[in-house]
């Protein structure tokens, strides 16, 4: 059994009259990486607020079974966190960055362990007020990961990163999480928390509407086949025929299930003499898990009203 | 905390505005030491010398900018975030960064005082000496004028220092911290006047903030006390007791703020 690092239990959080988190519970394991979706003002970022001490909520938060509040947060030594925008003071280096906030006595060698894994060596000793965004975006997430924290919150870290950036990040989370860190991240760019992410908290109005892993997602999603044969006119009224749902007139697209047995098309198509020349797989993917999701919560809450 | 002063004190070293304010002031003094040399009669040295030839006012605008800044360019620049989630308190933080503010002011008025001693030995020094008492030096001679003013001034600049850092900590940009402070030290001696007819006429008065601001004037002009009603003493621990008001409401404020 994985041991639990982050337990949230029953946050709530209100913003004057109007609550931003409901009831939020959570466990993040040792290890795991877990996206947090939603759509924007669903309160990704102010429940990474308030697990970081940033902002005061009710409700209970535990670090590796320490408590953290508001007030008292001594366990936050063991978190490393980007929020929001990377927090960078204009008039010193990106070296000096990491000089400031890392800490014990091998802090040299993880300043410099981090610098070469997030490939800062070129401009680390440039005044930051001369950096890129994406130049921020990597020291803002240098700067989380200095102190190799056992638990590691990132709102939106892919924001201003270039594709090759986003796929070097990509691999250095996957390689800690390997090696042990657990990571809370927030993400609008679902096709590469798809490819990061173990487990996915889907927020909505404040509330958690969905907890899963990213397996039994996708598996839940829509699943197609496209075939191309050399009568698609005919294969389409013998696929019809034999029951099976298509979903679009340009191409002989077929919704099936998760797990699907090819055989009966096949046979079904050559009884008809009609050659497969060609067959693919397509799933709905992340994004249109989570739009539906979404979807159908806000239609159940406009049912409530 | 060990930490958290030795990252403010990293920060403050990092600016080059530490390095300008430093050279500048140095050749303000140097400079009126130096005007004190040549037009005597319109400054004279020994009056000038007892104020470091006028660091102790330009320390007063350089630590009312550098006491706003040092909060409100954390959130800013966002930084302050980064400085929560560390392990410290919120009130940790704040201390913090009164602590290396109070170490860089008596940097600053160590470090005029020092020029203006220079000044005084190499250019002025045949104008009078420290053993000196002057016309207008009353009780003391001119090193203890020196002394006095570098010390009670010190004491008042801390005052206002307290209330900048109120204002710095509820307000998210240094705009407000710096108009107030600079504002309070300016207006002072306009509203001093009606502020003196009002504790002639309901001596309770005289316990307001306001009045504590005269303590250096005092200090070198004990004819002040006639205006005040409070004694030197009074003044004194009245300033301490105030400054300390003012910078634990701020720390109040602070300890709630949600970033």
């Amino acid at each position: 059994m994985s041991e639990t690092i982050l337990k949230v239990q029953k946050l709530n959080k209100s913003f004057g009259s109007k609550q931003v988190l409901h009831d939020i519970s959570l466990n993040g394991q040792k290890g795991h990486v877990i996206g947090l979706v939603g759509a924007n003002g669903a309160g990704k970022t102010t429940l990474m607020k308030a697990i970081l001490g940033l902002t005061s909520a009710q409700g209970t938060i535990s670090i590796d079974g320490q408590l953290s509040s508001f007030d008292h947060h001594e366990i936050l030594k063991r978190v490393g966190a980007l929020i929001e925008y990377p927090s960078i003071y204009p008039f010193i280096s990106g070296r000096d960055h990491l000089t400031l906030f890392a800490k014990g006595p091998d802090r040299k060698q993880h300043i410099q362990k981090t610098i070469k894994e997030l490939h800062l060596t070129k401009y680390i000793d440039r005044p930051a007020k001369k950096y890129s965004l994406g130049m921020k975006q990597k020291l803002g997430i240098a700067m989380a990961m200095v102190n190799e924290p056992e638990l590691v919150i990132l709102d939106e870290p892919m924001n201003g990163l270039d594709p090759q950036a986003n796929k070097e990040l990509r691999l250095l989370i996957k390689a800690k999480s390997q090696s042990g860190t657990t990571f809370l991240i927030s993400s609008h760019i679902l096709s590469e928390l798809q490819k990061v992410a173990d487990e996915l908290l889907i927020l909505d109005h404040g509330r958690i509407i969905q907890e899963t892993t990213m397996k039994d997602l996708l598996a839940a999603s829509d699943h197609y086949l496209i075939l191309s044969t050399s009568n698609d006119p005919l294969a389409r009224k013998v696929l019809t025929q034999a029951g099976y749902h298509l979903v679009s007139d340009s191409e002989l697209k077929i919704h099936v299930a998760a797990k699907v047995n090819l055989e009966p098309i096949l046979k079904a198509l050559d009884h008809q003499k009609i050659t497969v020349l060609d067959i693919q797989h397509q799933d709905g993917g992340l994004e249109e898990s989570v739009l539906k999701l979404l979807n159908e919560d806000q239609l159940e809450t406009e049912g409530q009203k | 905390m060990k930490t958290l002063l030795w990252q403010e004190g990293f920060k403050l070293l990092r600016k080059k505005s530490t390095y300008w304010v430093t050279i500048v002031l140095a050749g303000l003094v140097f400079g009126s030491a130096l005007l004190s040399r040549m037009y005597p009669k319109t400054f004279p040295a020994q009056l000038f010398f007892t104020s470091s030839f006028g660091a102790t006012t330009w320390v007063v605008f350089v630590m009312i900018a550098a006491c706003a800044t040092s909060l409100s360019m954390e959130f800013q620049y966002g930084t302050i975030k980064e400085l929560i989630y560390q392990q410290y308190s919120r009130g940790t933080i704040l201390i913090s960064k009164w602590l290396i503010m109070l170490a860089y002011s008596i940097y600053l008025y160590a470090m005029t005082g020092v020029v203006a001693l220079l000044g005084k030995i190499v250019l002025v020094n045949d104008k009078f000496s420290l053993g000196d008492t002057g016309t207008y030096t009353y009780h003391l001679t001119f090193l203890e004028q020196w002394l006095a003013t570098i010390g009670s001034s010190f004491i008042t600049l801390w005052f206002i220092l307290s209330i900048v850092f109120l204002f710095a900590t509820l307000f998210r940009t240094s705009t407000t911290a710096v108009t107030v402070g600079i504002v309070m030290f300016f207006t002072f001696n306009i509203i001093s006047t009606l502020m003196f007819k009002l504790i002639d006429k309901y001596h309770w008065f005289k316990w307001n903030p306001f009045n504590f601001l005269n303590y250096s004037n005092q200090i070198v002009d004990p004819t002040r006390h006639t205006l005040t009603l409070l004694s030197d003493n009074q003044l004194f621990f009245g300033s301490l007791v105030y400054t300390l008001f003012f910078l634990c409401i701020g720390l109040l404020f602070f300890r709630r703020r949600n970033v």
